[in-house]
């Protein structure tokens, strides 16, 4: 294996971010439960220098070279795009939790650790270019998050959540492993430059077809869509809410990721055949995530179905990989869906105080006479979720659909416009709840670092929806090529 | 840890009225738009009846909507 010193330079934020890792879950030995907000704060100290290290690989010219560690890791623009993605939804994660944390009775250090050991995961998972090192950042990722999902230990939702997680979550990597085996038993080579150059001239035969199937369940359990969707209500609703709001974007962003390398990079000659698969599955989420949706009174299982639903919409960039908006739409849409799925559960967190949980729809009633505030931002990010424009969520829809429009699935794209249209019913409910209802007058607790995820959430809906051109002009230069 | 249902009513009439009022944001404006063209077309209003008949029918589904909000949180 041909390593080279610029290597480790170029994976400089990964490896800070794992000594940071270690560095909070060492020191929460020493500092007790009322120094903990200290965590919060360092943990978004060492989130900006990981920002600032990614600046600096992304003007490393010996990017250009391609696969780096022995074709282990790829550090082009999609790469990136996907790291600095993944940091900004462990700063709004980090930034949520200090309030949460630090009123929950267990010890904030080793919470702040396992958001940074599971955003190292994430890291890697975007860098992969070799069948091992992804299938070992993906269970990096997810081993953090299966304890996350148990954070809140004494209590028994949250145990049963990170147990149906694990559980699930172990199946499915089983299953993916499985696929990774049979594509490198039958191909010899694991890395996805290599496959592509290797299936370029070759028949497909059934083994492989199976090895493409097992390996697409296995993403398809990641990015919980449907039928592989059953954790995800019990897991987001019995997960602590930060979490939960971690979860329903950093891993199903890093698992486009591998997604889109897998797919567009290895196997794009079969599109034929796992296009068909993606497109049934893809009517199904959206279809199913939306209707279960329209039955939610738990807010956090609403949005559990919402996200699913959402996957589905992803998925149509995926079947649009070839055309010009295929891949470029999905960047554009997991950007927006970072922004807005996390504003809309960062509020859900806003509310919930000792003695009141804003779990259920009704929990939302009268917020605009209780905080005027809180309702319209609140308003935006449904309205965003719902494709309204002028909104981030609106653009990236946009995207998605011609995509799909473009690669030939417009039957699938006017299924996506129903499935949207049916969705606005549940997040109108909520918004409904909040201007059109009396509510309790229970006090809400200001939390600066809550509220500045808020505002970074709000704003960067609203400037992608108003003036996208900028935005969208960088996403168009992280697309990947088939190196 | 299955969500509460509303008494009294099925899950299926629960996805059907969900269903329909969600549809009805997409279905109200554009029956309106093209309806009020072809209005504006046939007695030459011009442009306005089309823009009216979609103002119309967002406001229909909004009333449908808010109907039946008002019927869920009882």
């Amino acid at each position: 294996m041909k390593v080279q010193a610029t290597d480790w330079l170029l994976l400089s934020p990964e490896l800070f971010l794992t000594a940071a890792g270690m560095i909070l879950l060492a020191s929460s030995v020493f500092v007790g439960k009322a120094k903990e907000e200290l965590f919060g704060f360092l943990s978004v100290l060492m989130l900006g220098i990981t920002g600032v290290l990614l600046v600096f690989v992304s003007t490393m010219p010996e990017r250009a070279h391609g696969p780096i560690l022995g074709g282990m890791f790829v550090v082009d623009n999609f790469a990136l795009f996907f790291k600095f993605l993944v940091l900004l939804a462990m700063v709004l994660t980090v930034l949520a939790s200090v309030r949460f944390v630090g009123e929950a009775p267990y010890p904030g250090g080793e919470y702040y650790a396992l958001v940074v050991f599971s955003g190292v995961g994430m890291f890697f998972m975007a860098s992969g270019s070799n069948l091992i090192s992804i299938y070992v950042a993906l269970e990096l990722m997810a081993l953090a998050s299966y304890v996350l999902a148990g954070y809140f230990k004494g209590e028994i939702k949250s145990t049963e959540a990170a147990l149906k997680y694990f559980i699930l979550g172990a199946f499915s990597s089983a299953v993916l492993l499985y696929g990774l085996s049979l594509v490198y038993g039958l191909g010899g080579k694991m890395g996805l430059a290599d496959l592509a150059r290797l299936y370029t001239g070759t028949q497909r035969t059934n083994a492989i077809a199976l090895g493409i199937l097992m390996i697409l369940a296995g993403l398809l359990f990641k990015i919980a869509a449907v039928p592989f969707h059953l954790w995800t209500p019990d897991v987001y609703e019995g997960s602590p809410t930060p979490v939960t709001a971690f979860f329903s974007v950093g891993p199903k962003v890093a698992a486009y990721a591998i997604f889109a390398r897998i797919f567009y990079v290895a196997f794009p000659k079969f599109q034929a055949d796992w296009g068909l698969i993606v497109a049934l599955v893809a009517a199904a989420t959206m279809i199913w995530g939306n209707l279960a949706a329209l039955l939610q009174t738990n807010v956090k299982r609403m949005f559990a179905y919402s996200s699913i639903a959402h996957a589905g919409y992803a998925l149509l960039g995926v079947l649009g990989f070839q055309t010009k908006f295929g891949m470029w739409g999905v960047l554009v849409y997991l950007l927006a869906y970072t922004l807005m799925n996390f504003g809309a559960f960062a509020l859900i967190i806003f509310l919930e105080a000792k003695g009141y949980a804003a779990e259920s729809v009704s929990d939302f009633d009268g917020l605009a006479k209780r905080n005027m505030p809180a309702a319209v931002v609140m308003l935006l990010f449904l309205l965003s979720l719902a494709g309204i424009p002028p909104t981030a969520g609106f653009i990236g829809k946009y995207y998605l659909f011609t995509a799909a429009m473009d690669a030939g699935y417009a039957w699938l794209a006017i299924i996506a416009v129903l499935a949207s249209a049916v969705s606005l019913f549940y997040y109108f409910r909520i918004a409904a709840a909040m201007f059109f209802t009396d509510g309790v007058s229970a006090k809400i607790p200001v939390s600066y670092a809550l509220t500045a995820a808020v505002i970074i959430c709000a704003v960067g809906t609203l400037v992608i929806g108003v003036a996208p051109e900028s935005v969208l002009d960088v996403l168009h230069r992280c697309v990947p090529s088939k190196y | 840890m299955s969500s509460p249902e509303p008494p009294g009513r099925s899950r299926a009439s629960a996805i059907g009225e969900g269903t329909s009022a969600g549809l009805l944001f997409l279905a109200g404006p554009l029956l309106g738009y093209f309806l009020g063209r072809w209005m504006g077309g046939r007695f030459g209003w011009g442009e306005a009846p089309a823009w009216i008949g979609g103002g119309l029918g967002l406001a229909a589904a909004f009333v449908n909507f808010f109907r039946l909000a008002g019927r869920l949180n009882r």
